[in-house]
């Protein structure tokens, strides 16, 4: 199966329980969660289906396409459902026997892993599902967002897309995925991944960064303050990122680091209570 | 055996692994607790549990509560009869009020006792209640009351008020006899989950021809669900499920032909998985060249594998009683060797530079804002390290140049990628580099212990880089006002405060070749200031704060688990942190074993007597003055040699810092003090006996005091 037609599969899965087919979102961010179509849609009460694909960054990650499983950029299919069906670990499990995996066939685990996300004032307990001794997803029951104690309760399902691919293609290399017939991972994705970790640890000047941290922190504020919530969220989600490239850095020292946190969980807050208020 | 069965099975979504035994039990024992509070005692309540149930089974619990005779009292028995024997007015008012016709009279009406005298009253007989009826309470209360680690909301309640549980429950069994007791959990948005006589086995698995894989099944008993879950490969029974785990890893132990390394983590993942299997996986040969350390914290941190001690193996334990195909065995070696991979690379790297020529680097990791980076702290430990270790008589220049290097590998790949290494790391590359053994082992444990617990360094100049580390970080974070407030405590000082205490306790022991010259913790921490500051005052302040800091920390860290109550705390009250802790610790110990086999009662109580009667200006001239002359009865004759006696073996023994012979000898003078208090009147008319009595008080208390506080002691045979 080719990681284009994964994609597919899990997508049209997913909106075969009458999920909303998202896009990406078009910022830079460093998971799934961080997408408006999640972080907003999980506040309140209005039930919510939702299924896309995010590109998802971690600077720190970056090997300059060195490293055969680690990538700067990596991709996230996310599910949200809302309120979480009882069923929904047995729907999971259909999800991946879409994907040709046999669950008879596999050892397939949920080990306790429970998820905060500080900088967004998130957590949930939950599971990563272990596939053969790799994890494929992590599957979180929501409980809290932007600082807020949610109910009803959303079911988020995370699916590393490189990993579950290079599973069902059985290659070691992230590179070899065929991404369709003919066009390899390599093809599509080198380069930005050579020059991504060039930018982040070596070119990324850290005194632009750190003033775009700290602009973004006051646009958003003043933003979410004016009532344009999912503008200011923008710049909280750019705040967030400018915060991962100055760690990958190494510019942001052990104190100044609980600081900066703080200074985007603010935001988000701020941006989810006031979502709340006036949505 | 009488009474019907109970069955209940919480169907869960996975519960953490080390949560399922506690669970279980507590389950049962609530659900027990329960029925014994509604007078439904049962003959017997077993508790069983797996990731995805906790299961209680009770049996002989009787059908209903027994009936039960209550009494209800009238007026006064003596105003119940008239003047002519008749039932009195007042009598026949309350026994109408109770719906009793008057030619019943006679026959209910009679006398009851309580507790305020006799009493008119009626027996009345309250039937019991059926257990049907009775159980779904129990079943709510029950949940209800288990302690969970960490509790999730899942929409879910019951009887109206929200009900947060360990996971979503997706089905519930609960059967009395052969009834369903009727229960239900509602969630907002969902189905209810209404209790049944349906449960379910593996998700993925059957052997029931025909049935899909998860299905429901019936089930009527124990029995029928034991073997309804075995048929869909699940083992109730945790023993059943240990037992098969030690089978599968036997095979695997087999084929890679040696024994695994399993620790006490079988009992973990026997509750990680409900049909206990296992594979044994390969690597290539070539990774045995890693150290077994990193090899090792890549299969059991990242993978919960367990490792074999030489042999390119590992175990994987499965959900599964197979792998006919090998998916699995095929799926757990690519992830191994991509991981062992990954931590090659890294060491390599981390082999291209020596160690020492990284220390530079440190200068870019952050120690704390305002106390710089990692370079200095290496800079102030090589410092405090020498100081320790001539005072201890340790390699001074060996310790020393572990302490400036014990860090660099902070800055190393293997360190970012697995922080579990740090230390170790350093360890092995300064091995690699053909460092001394004393200097690779003291950089390599460092870290230990991590708090009270754990083993201490191999050699002594670990022990001294351990304590410098420890006292360099609880100076500096003190002076930069870091000290923990209530349960906030980021840096973790409470555990290197421990750990510090625990060398300074056990190193004098372990290190038998360096028994003397331990710094006590405030002479250690004193040398630490001193490394970042003048003596000025705010020094001397933060000083006074962390010896109290170290201070409440001793009566925890110098608790064993013998230790009679009151020891400790006799023993701290004359010993604090400018004292070395070894030596304090040897008191209780000795202390500890004297108390648990001499009469230490009567010398407590004997202690608090003594501080009752005797007046402040006595007691503290300690005896001075006393006039053997004065002294006439016998019994204060027999105690004034007793004493002088004891004073001097404890006088000689402690010179020897011989404790327990000593504190031995202080419990033979019990029964002169007893026949003391006994016989004599200390408080005498004639004020130069009396001051002379008093005297001699003031002298047995003077001893005491050498000891510690022993009105503090409980006796330990009470």
């Amino acid at each position: 199966m080719t990681f284009q037609d994964l994609i597919a599969r899990l997508t049209r899965y997913w909106a075969d329980q009458g999920a909303v087919v998202a896009q990406p979102f078009d910022m830079e961010m460093g998971a799934g969660t961080m997408h408006p179509e999640t972080f907003f849609r999980v506040l309140g009460k209005t039930p919510w289906k939702v299924v896309y694909v995010q590109p998802s960054r971690r600077p720190a990650d970056g090997r300059y396409g060195e490293n055969p499983n680690r990538l700067y950029k990596h991709h996230q299919l996310q599910l949200i459902l809302k309120p979480a069906p009882q069923s929904i670990q047995d729907l999971y499990l259909e999800s991946l026997a879409a994907c040709g995996v046999d669950a008879a066939q596999h050892d397939l685990r949920f080990e306790e892993d429970n998820w905060a996300a500080p900088t967004l004032g998130a957590w949930g307990v939950g599971w990563q599902v272990v596939l053969d001794g790799l994890e494929i997803s992590q599957f979180t029951y929501f409980q809290q967002a932007g600082g807020i104690e949610l109910a009803p309760i959303s079911v988020e399902i995370t699916y590393g897309l490189e990993r579950l691919g290079m599973y069902l293609q059985d290659v070691d290399d992230v590179y070899d995925l065929k991404w369709t017939d003919g066009v390899d991972y390599r093809t599509v994705r080198l380069a930005d991944e050579q020059q991504s970790s060039r930018y982040a640890f070596e070119e990324a000047d850290t005194t632009v960064l750190s003033r775009g941290f700290e602009e973004a922190i006051t646009e958003g504020a003043r933003l979410i303050e004016s009532g344009l919530v999912l503008p200011g969220y923008e710049q909280c989600l750019r705040a967030s990122h400018l915060f991962n490239l100055l760690d990958s850095r190494g510019a942001v020292s052990v104190s100044d680091r609980p600081r900066r946190i703080l200074a985007v969980r603010g935001l988000a807050t701020a941006a989810a209570h006031r979502y709340l208020a006036d949505p | 055996m009488s009474g019907r069965e109970l069955l209940i099975e919480i169907g869960c979504e996975e519960i953490p692994a080390d949560w399922v035994e506690g669970l279980a039990a507590d389950f049962a024992a609530a659900v027990s607790g329960g029925l014994a509070r509604e007078r439904l005692t049962a003959e017997k309540i077993v508790p069983y549990g797996t990731a995805r149930r906790l299961v209680v089974h009770g049996a002989g619990i009787p059908e209903s509560q027994p009936d039960e005779v209550r009494e209800i009292p009238g007026p006064p028995w003596r105003v119940a009869k008239d003047a002519d024997g008749g039932w009195s007015r007042a009598a026949a008012g309350f026994a109408r009020r109770q719906g009793i016709e008057e030619a019943e009279f006679d026959e209910r009406l009679q006398a009851v006792e309580t507790s305020r005298g006799e009493y008119l009253g009626i027996r009345q007989v309250v039937s019991g209640e059926p257990a049907g009826r009775i159980l779904p309470g129990i079943l709510e209360d029950a949940l209800r009351a288990l302690p969970l680690p960490k509790a999730m909301n899942w929409d879910a309640s019951i009887g109206g008020k929200p009900f947060a549980f360990a996971r979503p429950i997706r089905w519930v069994v609960a059967l009395f006899g052969d009834e369903v007791i009727p229960f239900r959990i509602a969630v907002t948005g969902g189905a209810p989950v209404v209790a049944g006589n349906r449960s379910h086995g593996h998700r993925a698995r059957t052997a029931v021809d025909g049935e899909k894989p998860g299905a429901s099944f019936s089930v009527d008993s124990l029995g029928s669900l034991r073997d309804g879950l075995r048929s869909r490969y699940v083992v109730l029974d945790d023993e059943e499920r240990k037992r098969r785990l030690a089978e599968a890893l036997g095979r695997c132990e087999e084929e890679a032909g040696e024994s695994a390394e399993v620790g006490n983590q079988a009992d973990v993942h026997k509750n990680l998985v409900e049909y206990p299997g296992a594979i044994a996986g390969r690597f290539p040969d070539e990774f045995l060249s890693l150290p077994k350390e990193i090899r090792d914290t890549v299969l059991i941190h990242h993978q919960k594998y367990f490792p074999f001690p030489t042999r390119p193996f590992f175990i994987a334990v499965t959900n599964l009683p197979d792998d006919p195909q090998g998916r699995v065995r095929r799926g757990a070696e690519r992830v191994v060797v991509a991981r062992l991979r990954d931590a090659r690379f890294f060491w390599d790297e981390d082999r291209k530079i020596p160690l020492p020529e990284t220390r530079p680097r440190l200068a870019g990791v952050v120690f704390h804002q305002q106390l710089g980076s990692f370079r200095e702290k290496a800079d102030r430990m090589e410092g405090l390290a020498a100081w320790i270790a001539g005072e201890i008589n340790a390699d001074a220049a060996a310790a020393s140049h572990a302490a400036g290097l014990s860090k660099c590998d902070l800055t190393g790949n293997l360190v970012g990628e697995f922080a579990s290494l740090q230390g170790v790391a350093g360890g092995l590359l300064l091995r690699e580099e053909r460092a001394s053994e004393a200097v690779w082992q003291a950089v390599y444990d460092h870290y230990r212990p991590a708090g009270l617990e754990g083993d201490l360094p191999r050699g002594p100049e670990g022990a001294v880089v351990a304590l410098a580390d420890r006292a360099d970080t609880l100076a500096g974070l003190f002076l930069a006002g870091e000290e923990p407030s209530g349960s906030g405590d980021p840096f973790a000082l409470r555990r290197a405060a421990l750990s510090m205490i625990r060398v300074l306790r056990d190193g004098p022991r372990e290190y038998p070749e360096h028994r003397s010259g331990w710094p006590s913790p405030a002479a250690l921490l004193h040398r630490a200031l001193a490394e970042y500051a003048p003596d000025d005052q705010a020094r001397r302040a933060t000083a006074q704060k962390l010896a109290a800091f170290v201070q409440d920390r001793l009566p925890h860290a110098l608790v064993g688990a013998q230790t009679p109550r009151g020891v400790v705390g006799a023993v701290l009250a004359i010993r604090n942190a400018s004292h070395p802790v070894a030596d304090t610790w040897q008191r209780i110990v000795d202390l500890a074993k004297a108390v648990g086999s001499g009469d230490y009662a009567t010398l407590a109580e004997a202690s608090r007597r003594v501080r009752r009667i005797l007046p402040a200006g006595i007691r503290e001239a300690r005896g001075v003055g006393l006039d053997p002359a004065l002294l006439t009865e016998p019994a204060e004759c027999e105690l004034y040699g007793m004493l002088e006696r004891v004073e001097a073996e404890v006088s000689r023994c402690f010179g020897e810092t011989r404790y327990f012979p000593a504190f031995q000898a202080l419990a033979t003078l019990s029964p002169a003090i007893a026949t003391f208090f006994d016989d004599v009147l200390v408080m005498a008319e004639d004020p130069a006996v009396r001051a002379n009595r008093l005297a001699l008080l003031a002298r047995l208390d003077a001893l005491f005091s050498q000891v510690g506080d022993l009105s503090q002691i409980e006796s330990a045979a009470s």
